[in-house]
């Protein structure tokens, strides 16, 4: 009978032990960049004040029924619908052909549905594929200025390189230089994401503002004065026959557009930390790091290093060391200096830190963490003594921490070899 | 008592340090109640610190900040379980596809699955339960704290775990040299 029969303890055991392995290794091939991507994620998601999630459960039984509602609609609706078509110096375009606007000469594209893009002189770029409410160019290289006509449910989208900026109805302008892995994405109105290698899980942009991004570097965005930058709306003119986009010369500097007054403290104390930067940079970064108090070089330091500002950041946290040594803050940007040269992949540099932390105040509040980190560091770097050291001052303070086995596994390593 | 306090004021620093000091706890108590193959761990995890800075407002003292993630990770866990049954229902399909568990090694590999396996079968509740105790080696009253419920319901639902387990473990050939007459 099964009643009688059990499964011993072997496998569970063996499981956990399996398990356990499985949860270090994930976790040390992942710090230190993965637990910052962690945490700030979750205080995007978190912190930032929504009453969208209040009404979620009013929404959700409304969602169910609306979503059978919109099948049903999308396939009735969609039987008969033809895919956009556009036209290229009055002739019908192809898709996937290359289309070069000439020096001197912009390159305009009228779609079916009213929209246009203009290519700028020089630029290179395919429509590859059309739908029925939108369609997918690439832009090989150059300029490219686009008024999407805003239907609701317009599906376009521009690829530059390893970029995609989607659109649903905006008037913005993209550049693509391929030579530098550079896109420029300037929005006039409405709203676009752009996806991309640097840019997490997409970043939106909306108008007035202007994202600068690498390949390799960092997104950088600008806030604009949209009456600055958006050419008066055609009021009188038919849609379906827009008014040709403005020349590239006629289109405002957006580059050096007029940037939003609010200091870095409000931009950083919103969590809009890339802003938060710019400003800071407006308003003289080292000037800042001279003349702010403790906790606003802390502030200044955080922001940087939430904008991947890890040069600036450096700074602001060494000002406060330097200026306020004997500030409780001081002991804070003492360890975000070991965590920033950790993530920067300078393990010497990093244990310098954490060991200055530690060593600065008795029982200070991230002991655990820098002491584990100096485990970390020094079982990594092949130093044996050192990790030994590091793991007996671990176990001695914190003896049931959660980095004890990874000690108690470094000292049993160390004894072994001895 | 400073991280706490810190997480309640929205501090970047202390959302930076609870990551850190917690995740491999995190970790740890959603492939306890998942499973090493699960494909979406790393979401999960985000998932769990998300829900726990949303609600760090109502945190009181520093002591209590384990069992509160494992509480937050349990749930998490529970809801994962609960939508999969619901889509494999919804679509009639067989299991979703796994991601191979890293350091595959063959018997215990072979086992731990076929354990996993024999857990999919149990209601969500026993299998947490069953989970957190046989395989964690929480006592019960850790397990009650993280499911948020009494210590006689988790006896109850431990000893129908156990037997529900127990008879499924002899059926299964990738266990039947672990099984013994009890």
């Amino acid at each position: 009978m099964n009643e009688d029969k059990r499964l011993s303890d072997e496998p569970l055991r063996a499981l956990v032990q399996e398990q356990d392995a499985f949860v270090q290794d994930a976790i040390l091939a992942q710090r230190p960049r993965a637990t910052d991507a962690i945490a700030e994620e979750a205080m995007r998601r978190s912190w930032k004040p929504s009453r969208r999630m209040r009404l979620v459960p009013i929404f959700a039984a409304a969602g169910v029924a609306a979503s059978v509602a919109f099948v049903v609609a999308f396939f009735v609706a969609r039987a008969g619908r033809k895919d956009l078509s556009f036209e290229v110096a009055g002739r019908t375009g192809q898709t996937g052909t290359s289309l070069t606007a000439q020096a001197g000469a912009p390159l305009p594209l009228r779609f079916s549905d009213g929209s246009v893009l203009v290519f700028q002189p020089g630029a290179q770029a395919r429509v590859a594929s059309l739908s029925d409410n939108g369609a997918e160019l690439l832009l090989d290289s150059g300029r490219l200025v686009a008024d999407v006509r805003h239907t609701g449910e317009a599906r376009w989208s521009v690829a530059a390189g390893p970029f995609r900026v989607r659109v649903t109805g905006t008037r913005f302008e993209a550049t693509w230089s391929p030579p530098d892995g550079a896109l420029t994405v300037a929005m006039f109105e409405g709203s676009v994401v752009v996806e991309g290698p640097t840019l997490g899980r997409g970043l939106t942009l909306r108008g007035g503002e202007s994202l600068e991004v690498g390949v390799a570097s960092p997104p950088v965005v600008t806030r604009t004065r949209p009456q600055t930058v958006v050419p008066a709306p055609q009021a009188s003119a038919p849609r379906a026959r827009p008014e040709p986009m403005p020349p590239a010369t006629a289109e405002p500097n957006i580059t050096a557009g007029f940037h939003a007054q609010a200091s870095w403290s409000e931009l950083a104390s919103n969590r809009r930390y890339a802003d938060a930067m710019v400003a800071a940079e407006r308003e003289g970064f080292s000037r800042l790091c001279r003349q702010l108090d403790a906790s606003s070089l802390l502030a200044l330091g955080d922001a940087a290093r939430y904008a991947s500002s890890p040069g600036r950041a450096r700074q602001a946290f060494e000002a406060l060391v330097r200026r306020f040594p004997r500030d409780q803050r001081s002991h804070d940007a003492l360890f975000a200096l070991g965590r920033l040269e950790s993530e920067a992949g300078a393990p010497a540099a990093a244990a310098k830190w954490f060991e200055r932390y530690l060593a600065t105040a008795r029982n200070p509040p991230l002991a655990e963490e820098a002491a584990g980190r100096l485990v970390e560091i020094y079982d990594q770097e092949g130093d044996a003594e050192a990790a030994a050291r590091a793991a007996r001052g671990y176990l001695e303070r914190h003896p049931d921490g959660p980095r004890a086995a990874r000690a108690r596994k470094v000292l049993a390593g160390h004894e072994v070899r001895r | 008592m400073r991280l706490v306090r810190g997480l309640r004021d929205h501090e970047p620093w202390a959302a930076a340090v609870l990551v850190d000091r917690y995740i491999v706890h995190v970790r740890r108590v959603l492939t306890r109640v998942l499973g090493a193959g699960e494909p979406d761990i790393d979401d999960l995890v985000q998932e769990v610190f998300a829900r726990a800075l949303a609600g760090a407002k109502r945190l009181s003292f520093a002591g209590a900040l384990s069992s509160w993630l494992t509480s937050i990770a349990v749930f998490t866990g529970r809801e994962t379980i609960r939508r999969r049954s619901r889509w494999r229902w919804l679509w009639f399909t067989a299991d979703p596809p796994e991601r191979p568990a890293p350091q595959p090694s063959a018997e215990v590999s072979d086992a731990a699955r076929a354990v996993y396996a024999l857990l999919d079968q149990l209601p969500v509740d026993e299998r947490i339960v069953f989970a957190l105790r046989a395989v964690d080696g929480m006592d019960v009253r850790e397990v009650a704290a993280a499911c948020k419920v009494s210590v006689p319901t988790v006896r109850r639902r431990l000893a129908r775990a156990e037997r529900r387990f127990h008879a499924l473990a002899a059926q299964c050939e990738s266990l039947s040299a672990w099984v013994r007459s009890s």
